[in-house]
């Protein structure tokens, strides 16, 4: 990604006028500017949508609460007191936290009301090709099944991550930021941030190894039953 | 050796310049990792190019569009708004006067309401204010009990406005103030008698009775102050509001026998006090009164024959009293018969001698007439 090392830091690599950058853009944001709403808008969506992405199963779902918080973004942004590249993200963030529990929460209470509806997932066709990455490659439906189950899983264990650790590796690994930048987001020192990526990079290899495991077995089980999906 | 936590953020520091060009399956120090850190790498690594993460470009672009139409929205509708805003300081040359208008307005009806709160003196304009403010805080006074407690509070008003017009310059508005605390005093009484029985009436009767003393008290305490008018009708408000006052119950007035010879008023009463002096006409005279039996007898030298419209007395502590009721004898004539007032005159005995102090008649209000007296009143009478 383009942005993999960007900071909100001075430093001697020809960065060190981004705050007044930013700040620029932000003042220009709360005025209404479509230039600079446009600018912010651009540099915090995949953060947002890769936050909101890696905790929902569909795409469909993550591009839905992923324009309720840009929405809020536009509606709240001359009232959020966030000054600085740091601050807004944790501001956006948060929003999309609140956003993604909303969501659960909705979901549940469906769920409980609706009880003889057919579960995601279980509708068949019509269904799967919603939750399909649009922007994937693989033309093959069975390719695309596999990845979607994996990708479920993948969520399924990026949920089981704490927001704190969730924060850290989004903040790193899809919008880029170095530690001090993530440290100030969530409020932490630049250490305790080292040792929640590592933990949640950990725990996740550990979930998704779980399931892995798992699934040979059950593959080495249906075996014929897959050789005839294929 | 570094721990694994300092150890894999090297690594994944080391890939923030060359994460493109060098992936980490070829980075030339792979084999000194270690292999837990190699595969959190690879992890982050697949995290990152996930293609479920990244945003469907034609969804990007749809949005911004959204989010940009909002935004303008927005926009126009808090333009409109300052606008709505700025639009007032274009208006400043109308609305300038206009405010300052109303502001000055409320300033002054402001303090005319306060001023006339205050004011004690009938004479002075803003009394009528003041009667009416109380007329309106009566009237939007919604419960028995707080009607009560306006009355209470009224009839402090009036007290402390006695206490400033108690000096002869201020005679008749001390005179009117004086009635309407009479008349507040049983507004205040008849509203607390009509409240059912409980705390609530158990409190305004104690109040009612404190301020009764006070009243009293204050009373009392100004009569020394008040030309003998003021006086009468102070010691006949006293009669209705309980407190204890002289009571004359018979009046005789004995002429002499004989042309120049003496006068004789003898007073029968309550609350007479040694020192008396008599009051004839509303004016008060130096003679002194003697105690006979419980009877104050009083010796003047008319001249002629006299006809007096109003005997009383005037106690040294200030309270007088007078009346109209003059039982007139004649022993000359062995005549005797009742004198109302300007009566006594025909020389009737008349037998109602006793003294009403609800008779306006007879409590100094104004019928007092202005016949001089001099100091000397019985060698004056002499004269006549």
């Amino acid at each position: 990604m383009s942005f993999w090392r960007r900071t909100t830091e001075d430093d001697p690599s020809g960065q060190r006028d981004r705050p007044l950058v930013f700040s620029d853009q932000l003042a220009g944001a709360r005025r209404g500017e479509p230039e600079s709403l446009g600018v912010l808008y651009r540099q915090f969506l995949p953060a947002i949508f890769g936050y909101i992405a890696i905790r929902v199963p569909e795409r469909a779902i993550a591009e839905d609460l992923t324009s309720e918080v840009f929405l809020q973004m536009i509606e709240g942004i001359g009232r959020t007191r966030a000054n600085d590249e740091a601050s807004f993200a944790a501001w956006l963030l948060k929003i999309a936290r609140i956003t993604v529990a909303g969501y659960y929460r909705e979901r549940t209470q469906q769920l409980l009301l609706v009880s003889l509806e057919p579960h995601m997932g279980e509708e068949g066709d019509q269904s799967e090709s919603d939750t399909l990455p649009s922007t994937s490659p693989e033309a093959d439906p069975a390719r695309w099944a596999e990845a979607r189950d994996e990708w479920r899983h993948v969520v399924e264990a990026i949920n089981m991550l704490t927001e704190e650790q969730r924060q850290v590796l989004i903040g790193r690994l899809i919008m880029g930021y170095d530690l001090t930048t993530i440290a100030r987001m969530i409020g932490k020192n630049t250490n305790a941030v080292k040792a929640l990526q590592f933990r949640a990079l950990h725990r996740l290899h550990h979930l998704l190894e779980k399931w892995q495991g798992a699934e040979q077995g059950r593959n080495a089980i249906h075996i014929p039953q897959k050789g005839k999906v294929l | 050796m570094n721990s694994p936590s300092e150890r894999l953020n090297e690594q994944l520091e080391q890939q923030l310049g060359n994460v493109q060009t060098h992936p980490i399956s070829s980075s030339p120090s792979i084999g000194e990792r270690d292999a837990e850190v190699d595969r959190l790498v690879v992890l982050a690594q697949r995290l990152r190019s996930a293609p479920f993460l990244q945003p469907d470009p034609d969804f990007a672009q749809q949005l911004e569009e959204r989010l940009l139409l909002r935004a303008r929205v927005l926009h126009a509708t808090r333009t409109a708004r300052d606008r709505s805003w700025r639009f007032l300081p274009s208006l400043r040359p109308i609305l300038a006067p206009a405010l300052s208008l109303v502001i000055v307005l409320l300033v002054v009806g402001s303090g005319v309401l306060i001023a006339g709160a205050q004011a004690t003196n009938p004479d002075n304009p803003l009394y009528e204010v003041k009667h009416w403010e109380q007329h309106v805080q009566m009237a939007l006074s919604s419960s028995p009990e707080s009607r009560a407690e306006l009355s209470l509070q009224f009839v402090q008003d009036h007290l402390t406005a006695l206490t400033h017009l108690a000096n002869p310059a201020d005679a008749q508005a001390y005179r009117q103030e004086l009635q309407a605390l009479e008349q507040e005093m049983e507004a205040a009484m008849s509203t607390i008698t009509t409240l059912p029985p409980g705390i609530q009436r158990d409190r305004l009767f104690s109040e009612l009775t404190t301020l009764k003393e006070r009243t009293f008290h204050t009373l009392y305490g100004l009569l020394p102050h008040l030309a003998l008018p003021e006086r009468l009708a102070t010691t006949t408000a006293l009669a209705h509001l309980g407190a204890s006052v002289p009571v004359l119950q018979r009046v005789t007035l004995t002429l002499p026998t004989q042309a120049r010879g003496q006068a004789t008023i003898s007073i029968l009463g309550t609350g007479i006090q040694p020192g008396v002096l008599l009051v004839i006409d509303g004016q008060a005279t130096t003679i002194q009164g003697s105690e006979q039996n419980g009877t104050f007898i009083f010796i003047i030298s008319p001249a002629g024959s006299p006809h007096y419209q109003e005997i009383g007395i005037l106690n040294p502590d200030g309270t007088a009293v007078q009346t109209a009721a003059i039982i007139v004898t004649n022993p000359g004539k062995n005549e005797t018969g009742n004198s109302t007032a300007g009566a006594s005159k025909n020389n009737n005995t008349h037998n109602n001698a006793n003294n009403n102090h609800t008779n306006k008649n007879n409590n100094g209000n104004g019928h007092s007439k202005s016949k001089e007296i001099p100091h000397h009143f019985a060698m004056r009478i002499s004269d006549i």
